[in-house]
Formats: structure tokens, C-alpha cells, sequence
């Protein structure tokens, strides 16, 4: 849905992992902004419908850029900075039971 | 560990910076707590890093001004604490305390003085397909531009109404990406309604240029306009594939979409204040619910905290500065400080309100004449349909407080930030009442999720804990 105008280069650099894939992000953008910019379709899934959700607000409004960051569930991606080695999940819940659905 | 400050400032934005910097111009100790890594809100999201890398020329003038106005914010000895999330606040000791999470643990302010400045957000707008991925607010693309330099990908549909619908149309369009097709939600009819304002918005005459410049080249790069759009629909499988439309004179569209982007105009960040139990206002010609305060922002019920910028009502960034400054002028002198009056703050206030009349007549919420059908979701985070909100209203429910426990609209992790209008909205419909005289949900702190790991560093003593 978004692209990015030019990729970063030299010390704007951030490497991090976002859905088991390695990605080079801008520093100072949200881990939301660097997922779309990476082409993930959904960053997580309604728990009540099931069905996938993408960032809507890009403001700390809507949660629905609601990740796994460094193992943590339930963070705002687009509230957090990239940083170097994050690694970072999309949150998918199983509808009805609200439990993580990857294990 | 005390700590605290004589005036909390909430929110990094114009009206914030401005408060702040009054403040600390009068020997106060200020703090600032910011969501964002950087100073700047929303309209000057990123400014200082956009300026560096030489992109300040997409953004316009009004974007440019933040540049000044971030600098003058670092000059000054504020502890200003970023990426800093406000889930409370408590009256305490003459004062009140702040309660915010930071990396990762909850901490507790006391102030003498609380300025809120908590800004505005897009007017949620809910329509058949909201929910697909692909789907997104205009403003939302504009922070990814501004943040991480991305544009939306073709093919991109831009649906909305606004004076804000127009600059960014115009920054998309500078940065290379013109919609595709332009859906305007407007009603071109209001121009003539609205004309009897027009008088009065001449004493903000440079921004009246400026909304003219930016009507005009509009269309620039648009391969298609559709005018007054009165039906918008999203569809696709698991992602958006395609947009359809229905003008008000009945004509029927549809395209493929990769990227739709839509803006119903904004409306005040509210959600402390309303948590806060301070009145609000139902401000019919804004459609907003706005929080009751003093002219120079003093909230109605406390003795200590005020509202700033468009948190208090939309007026836009300049007036956003001018009541900052207002509001930290006067908390200051409150507490026995001088404080410098700033330049022109009545005038900037005053051109702002001129314009408003003019561009409240002329861009209603597009809600305002689209109905929402049954099957389209209105409260997000609990997926639940406009058709269950009527029947829970059909079978008796009272309003949008009852309708929490029939349907738990409002009860995700937005916590109504989504659908509170919404719900309001259905309930008025379904109660035959008018909205200024229907509430909105209720709402209590934390304002935003707090986990127990983050909780638990809340009040933390010297003691010696026993460990396991």
C-alpha cells in the first residue's frame, strides 16, 4: 500500500527483522512505517473476526499496528522507533480464544 | 523520589512548544510529555530531520514555520521527555499528577500546573471495507512520508473533504504521487450557504489564499475528480482490490485500488479530558465535542489544569500557538511568575476564528449526509456492525454507556477513539434526539493500555522487597 521514495543509505540505516525477514529501515521512522515500507500486508489480525488488519492512523489512535516486538505482545508499532536487531511479529490471535495463534 | 515540576506540559506540538516556552521564560520549571521520539505534534511531525535532508519544500509554508518553532522549543531549558505515553491523570496536592509510561515502566509527576495540549486526530469515518488492509487515513500516509519517505502505491484513490483533504493533496502531488482518482465528499452546494461567512473570514485573508491556490490545483496530475461522493465502499480479499462510489445525482464507479487514503477533516484528541469528567461541549457548526474551559484555557471544575491548541477545539496550528502561549501565560502567573506576553497572540487567535465559520459551513463531516449501512463495522477493535448497534438501541439499550455492555462498542484497545462519534451518532439517530444533547461514552484512566510489569514501578520505595 506504501513505498518508499528513496531507500536509506550510510548512517540512516537501521536493520531489523520484521516477520522473519531482514529489512533496512530509516532511522527515526516507527516500526510501523518500516513494516509497510517492507511490504507487509497486515501487522495483525482482529481477534474477534479474525481478519487482518493493517496500520490505519500512523498516530497512536487506532491500535491496529498492535506487534510482537522483541518478544514483547501488544505494542504500538507505530509509537516505537526502529532500532538495530529489533525483531518484530505480527500479533495474530485466535478468534474467540485470545490466545496466540503460532505455537 | 519526588518528582516534580511547577508546570506539566502534555504534548510536543504548537500549542505545546508555545506553552512550554512562555512558562520557561518565566523561571518555571517545565516538563513535557510527547508520544513522538521527536518535538514537532502531528502538522510538524519530523520537522527537524525532513529540514536536514533537504524534503521541507514538498510540505508547504505552514510545515516550514516548525522549523522556527522547534528550534526555539531546544533552546530552552525545559526537561522535555519524549516518547513518553500519558494514560492519567490525579488531582494531588494543589496540583495534579501525571501518569505515563516510558521505556517500559509507569512513573508519576507532580505539577502545579497541568497545560494539556494533546492536539487532534482524523475524524473516523466509517464506510463498508474500512477495516482492509490497504485502506488508510490521508493523514496517516502523510506521517509515513514525513517519517520514512513513503508514498502511496498506485493504483491510489484519495477520498475526502477538507481544507486538510487539499494540502495534502497537494504535498502527495509534490512528492511525486498525485492520486489517481480524487473522490470528493464535499458538497458543492454548501459554497452558496456558506457564502454569508465569507465576510468575516477576509481578516484571514493569507489563509483564504491559500485554501484558493490549493482548491485550484486540486485535480493537478488527478486522471479522474468525481464530485460529491455520497457512498464509498472498500472491497477486496483479506486486502483492498477495488473502491466503488455513488455520487449524490446517483451515478455509480468503481476501480481497482491498491492504496485508499481518506479524511473526513479532525477533531479534538479529547479522550483525557473526557476521562478527566471535565464538561464538553457538543459544538454543532465544528460537529466536535469540545471540553469547557476559560478563555485563556482554564478547564471548568479544577483549579490547576488547562487545555491549549486544538485539543481545546479545531482552530489550526497558528491559533494552536497563540493558546499555548495563552495558557501557559496564565498558569505561570498563577503561580506568581512574570511571564512575557508573546507577539500578536490575539491576532493570530483572532484570523484563525474568522475562518472558521467559512470552512466549518463549507465541510460538514461527509457523515453528516452519507448513511451508514448495516453491515459496515464502526467500532473497530471489537468488529462490531452498525446493524448490531441499531438493534441493541431497537431493543432498549439507553445510549452509548449501555451499549458497552450489550455490545462492548468502545471497550477495545482504542478505547473509543474509533467509534465514540459513531455510537453517538446511531443513538441520537435511534433516540430521535440531537447530538449536542447525547453523550458520548464514558471513559476512565489509564487512557491507553498499561501492562502489570509496567504498573508494578508505579510507586516504588526504598524498601528492602523480600526475593523469591
Amino acid at each position: 500500500m506504501l513505498r518508499r521514495r528513496v531507500e536509506p543509505e550510510g548512517d540512516a540505516t537501521v536493520r531489523l527483522t520484521i516477520a522473519g525477514q531482514p529489512v533496512t529501515a530509516l532511522r527515526g521512522e516507527s516500526v510501523a512505517t518500516a513494516a509497510l515500507a517492507a511490504g507487509l500486508q497486515f501487522t495483525r489480525n482482529a481477534p474477534v473476526s479474525g481478519e487482518p488488519r493493517a496500520p490505519y492512523c500512523l498516530m497512536g489512535v487506532c491500535f491496529e499496528c498492535l506487534m510482537t516486538i522483541d518478544g514483547q505482545p501488544n505494542r504500538q508499532a507505530c509509537l516505537v522507533p526502529v532500532q538495530d536487531g529489533m525483531n518484530v511479529e505480527p500479533q495474530m490471535l485466535r478468534p474467540s480464544l485470545g490466545v496466540r495463534d503460532d505455537g | 523520589m519526588a518528582d516534580s515540576v511547577d508546570i506539566a506540559v502534555l504534548g510536543a506540538g504548537p500549542a505545546g512548544m508555545a506553552a512550554a516556552v512562555v512558562a520557561a521564560n518565566a523561571g518555571l520549571t517545565v516538563s513535557v510529555l510527547d508520544d513522538q521520539a521527536v518535538p514537532g505534534g502531528q502538522i510538524w511531525r519530523n520537522v527537524e530531520a525532513v529540514a536536514a535532508r533537504g524534503d521541507i519544500g514538498l510540505f508547504g509554508d505552514d510545515y516550514a514555520a516548525g522549523v522556527d518553532a522547534v528550534a526555539e522549543f531546544r533552546a530552552t531549558d525545559v526537561d522535555y521527555r519524549p516518547l513518553s505515553r500519558v494514560i492519567g491523570v490525579e488531582s494531588a496536592d494543589e496540583g495534579g499528577d501525571v501518569l505515563y509510561l516510558r521505556d517500559g515502566k509507569a512513573g508519576r509527576l507532580h505539577a502545579k500546573r497541568l497545560i494539556i495540549a494533546l492536539g487532534a486526530y482524523e475524524r473516523p469515518m466509517p464506510f463498508l471495507g474500512w477495516t482492509l488492509p490497504g485502506v488508510m487515513t490521508a493523514g496517516a500516509a502523510q506521517i509515513a512520508l514525513k517519517t520514512g519517505g513513503l508514498l502511496p502505491e498506485r493504483p491510489f484513490v484519495l477520498a475526502g473533504q477538507g481544507p486538510l483533504l487539499l494540502l495534502l493533496a497537494a504535498q502527495f502531488r509534490a512528492a511525486g504521487a498525485a492520486p489517481d482518482i480524487l473522490l470528493r465528499l464535499d458538497d458543492p452546494g454548501k459554497k452558496w450557504s456558506a457564502g454569508k461567512h465569507g465576510l468575516r473570514a477576509l481578516a484571514g485573508f493569507s489563509d483564504l489564499l491559500k485554501g484558493l491556490k490549493w482548491q485550484r490545483s486540486l485535480s493537478d496530475g488527478v486522471e479522474e475528480t468525481v464530485a460529491h461522493v455520497t457512498h464509498l465502499e472498500a472491497s477486496g480479499g483479506g486486502r483492498l482490490e477495488a473502491v466503488r462510489w455513488q455520487t449524490a445525482d446517483g451515478t455509480d464507479g468503481e476501480a481497482e485500488a491498491t492504496t485508499l487514503l481518506v479524511h473526513d477533516g479532525v477533531i479534538p484528541n479529547a479522550q483525557l479530558t473526557r476521562a478527566m469528567r471535565i464538561p464538553h461541549k457538543y459544538d454543532v457548526a465544528a460537529a466536535a465535542w469540545c471540553p469547557e474551559a476559560s478563555a485563556d484555557g482554564q478547564l471548568a471544575d479544577t483549579g490547576w489544569a488547562y487545555v491549549a491548541g486544538d485539543n481545546a477545539g479545531i482552530l489550526g496550528w497558528a491559533a494552536a500557538t497563540a493558546t499555548g502561549a495563552k495558557a501557559g501565560a496564565s498558569a505561570a502567573s498563577a503561580l506568581g511568575a512574570k511571564a512575557a506576553p508573546t507577539n500578536d497572540v490575539e491576532g493570530r487567535l483572532d484570523r484563525a476564528r474568522a475562518v472558521r465559520p467559512l470552512l466549518d459551513a463549507l465541510y460538514p463531516p461527509a457523515q453528516a449526509f452519507t448513511a451508514i449501512s448495516d453491515d459496515t463495522i464502526i467500532c473497530r477493535c471489537e468488529a462490531i456492525e452498525a446493524g448490531s448497534v441499531r438493534e441493541a438501541l431497537a431493543m432498549g439499550a439507553q445510549g452509548p454507556n449501555q451499549l458497552k455492555a450489550f455490545l462492548r462498542t468502545g471497550m477495545g484497545p482504542c478505547q473509543g477513539r474509533m467509534c465514540a462519534y459513531t455510537v453517538a451518532a446511531l443513538a441520537a439517530e435511534a433516540n430521535g434526539t440531537a447530538l449536542a444533547d447525547t453523550d458520548l461514552m464514558r471513559l476512565r484512566m489509564p487512557i491507553s493500555p498499561v501492562t502489570v510489569s509496567e504498573m508494578s514501578h508505579l510507586n516504588e520505595t526504598d524498601m528492602d522487597l523480600p526475593t523469591a
